[in-house]
């Protein structure tokens, strides 16, 4: 029997975080997965070392582009927990908000490319339109569209006034509907379900095992939320409710992605309601960092990140430590691909949702003959595509 | 074959009929927010010159050049479009609050980097006794204007103020030059560094 070897990446230039992925094949199904990473390494904690206290929030804002709000919030957590000390009220509330739109617009995102992996280039169309007029908003609200450089050691750099809040009501109601539609959408389509449904199961077990976190590990009946766990911000002022499920398919991670965002939308609309008409202090000035260290967790995207801080009373930190969500999701391909067949590896590898925006690259190897063939991420995506094809024809 | 459902019908439908969600960029103008975040831009009425806003910026896109030639001394900034995040810091942290302001300008597309780096020059004071630099001209004005009768304390401001009210000088200032620095060195502009050598070396005066 000959084993093919087919490797998924490394690098290609719209990559944001190069993986490489070697999947062990026997015929069309999976028998083996094996992770590299380490191809990205832009030495960000060494950068960090030499810049500013106020600096290192740019720079860890580009660590990822999607998570541009999260690493700085864990950031400002981290060193906030070092000089012990709290942010003003409006500020919480104008943390929470941003953050909750970053969330709002990343899994939207995520539910466009699933629909495109799936072959569902409709719904890739239409969800990504609705995520535009969000995206609109957070220019309006930040000063851009990414990259939101709105956390500052202390507090926030910018206020939200009540013209804003208005414009921002309106984009959240319509999102509200075209979410829920999208949502029934998805929940009673039976070709998803025939796609989807035991596909890339994960169980409580594994997600022990491998330490995963955020929606991946809520998916499969985890019930951990550092929102929720050990909060920060203002998300212990407010009501909302953690999502959980319990079968940990592709299905149940889309599921719990697509309620997270009627939960985000909830927690804005009560934050705006706290802060409208309402004046305040946004920022706590912070004039110097004495020794110590710190930590600081913000439940991103993702899942839980991560960021410790040390300070020997200098400008820079002399010790910052990060840990991304992906880095302890991604190994779980090790348990959810094995046994399943290629054409459903792109979904459950996009499962996970690691930042993964382009493995536009991929050869196959024939182990014995040492042959290499390349094919491409968009041949996979289409293997993928034809199989929906089929079952809705069946 | 699964039959499409009336919610999806009606937004097909709405689809149809409403314009594509894309602009026509460029041959549209896009109007982007207040408050948009785009290339900052130097003012010649508000900047003074005093690299505040060169140390504060995290991407280092405002480079600083000095031109140390006694006759005509300047001092240069140059923001560089291809290595400024946006971030806005400069504009926080100048000290004027009116040398450089972030502009709505998104596109910085070029062909020649000068088309977009654009810069501002400054004179700057040079120190009488070492040639160092002591700062911008325009920058030492702004300090002794906002110090007010408090920069009297600072013995090389007090010809020129003296100069600016058209007082005859009350106290006469000698200008030699010295092998060594001396303490009447300290009627001459000097930089921080002499001026600390005055009080501590003077020949004249041995610890
Ligand atoms: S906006 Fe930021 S990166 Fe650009 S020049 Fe100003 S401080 Fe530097
Ligand atoms: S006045 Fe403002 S713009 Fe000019 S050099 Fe100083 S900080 Fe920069």
């Amino acid at each position: 029997m000959k084993k093919i070897i087919v490797p998924l990446g490394p690098d290609h230039p719209l990559f944001e975080e190069p993986e490489f992925f070697i999947l062990h094949c026997d015929g069309e199904n999976v028998v083996d997965v094996e992770w590299q990473a380490g191809y990205n390494h832009r030495g960000i904690e060494k950068i960090s070392e030499t810049k500013h206290w106020d600096q290192v929030t740019f720079l860890v804002e580009r660590i990822c582009g999607i998570c541009s709000n999260s690493h700085p919030v864990a950031y400002a957590n981290a060193v906030e927990n070092l000089l012990g000390i709290d942010i003003p009220e409006r500020a919480k509330y104008i943390r929470t908000i941003i953050s909750e739109m970053e969330r709002l617009h990343s899994h939207l995102l995520w539910a466009g490319l699933a629909g495109h992996f799936l072959g569902y280039n409709t719904v890739f169309m239409w969800v990504w339109k609705y995520r535009e007029p969000l995206l609109d908003m957070m220019e309006m609200l930040t000063g851009n569209r990414n990259n939101y450089s709105m956390i500052k050691i202390g507090g926030v750099r910018r206020d939200i006034n009540d013209e804003q809040i208005k414009a921002l009501r309106k984009t959240l109601d319509t999102l509200k509907t075209q979410n829920e539609m999208l949502t029934k959408v998805v929940l009673d389509d039976p070709v998803l379900q025939a796609r989807l449904v035991n596909v890339g199961v994960l169980t409580k077990k594994d997600i022990k095992d491998y330490g995963a976190v955020g929606p991946v590990a809520r998916a499969s009946g985890v019930d951990i939320d550092v929102r929720r766990d050990n909060p920060y911000a203002a998300y212990s002022f407010i009501d909302w409710k953690v999502i959980t499920r319990e079968n940990g398919d592709v299905f149940d991670k889309a599921v719990v992605r697509l309620l997270e965002c009627f939960e985000s939308i909830k927690i804005i609309q009560q934050c705006l309601d706290r802060i409208e008409n309402k004046k305040g202090e946004i920022l706590n000035e912070v004039k110097e960092i004495p020794p110590g260290e710190g930590i600081g967790r913000h439940e991103a995207l993702r899942g839980e990140v991560f960021h410790y801080v040390r300070s020997d009373g200098t400008s820079s930190p002399i010790r910052h430590k990060i840990r991304a969500p992906s880095y302890v999701n991604v190994p779980t391909f090790k348990k959810s691909c094995i046994g399943q067949t290629i054409s459903d590896v792109a979904i459950i590898l996009a499962g996970v949702d690691p930042c993964y925006c382009c493995t536009e690259r991929v050869s196959v190897y024939d182990a014995n003959t040492r042959k290499k063939k390349n094919v491409t991420w968009t041949e996979i995506v289409r293997k993928s595509q034809e199989k929906t094809k089929k079952l809705k024809k069946s | 074959m699964k039959k499409p459902k009336i919610r999806e019908l009606r937004e097909a439908v709405r689809s149809l009929f409403s314009k594509p969600y894309t602009t026509r960029f460029p041959m549209e103008e896009i109007i982007v927010p207040e408050g948009f975040r785009g290339k900052p831009q130097f003012y010649e009425e508000g900047c003074v010159g005093c690299t505040a806003c060169a140390q504060v910026c995290p991407s280092k896109a405002i480079e600083v050049e000095e031109n140390l030639d006694p006759a005509n001394p300047t001092r240069r900034l140059t923001h560089i479009p291809a290595y400024c995040i946006n971030c806005q810091e400069c504009e926080r942290n100048c000290i004027t609050g009116q040398g450089i302001k972030l502009t709505k300008q998104f596109d910085v597309s070029y062909f020649s980097e000068n088309e977009v780096n654009h810069s501002i020059e400054h004179q700057i004071i040079l120190c009488s006794h070492c040639g160092g630099i002591v700062g911008a001209k325009k920058h030492i004005l702004w300090v002794m204007k906002r110090l007010g009768s408090l920069s009297f304390s600072q013995a090389d401001y007090i010809e020129h103020i003296q100069k600016s009210l058209d007082i005859p000088a009350i106290i006469p200032v000698k200008h030699e030059k010295h092998e060594k620095i001396e303490r009447d060195e300290i009627f001459n502009i000097t930089c921080p560094k002499c001026r600390r050598a005055v009080y501590i070396e003077d020949e004249k005066i041995h610890f």
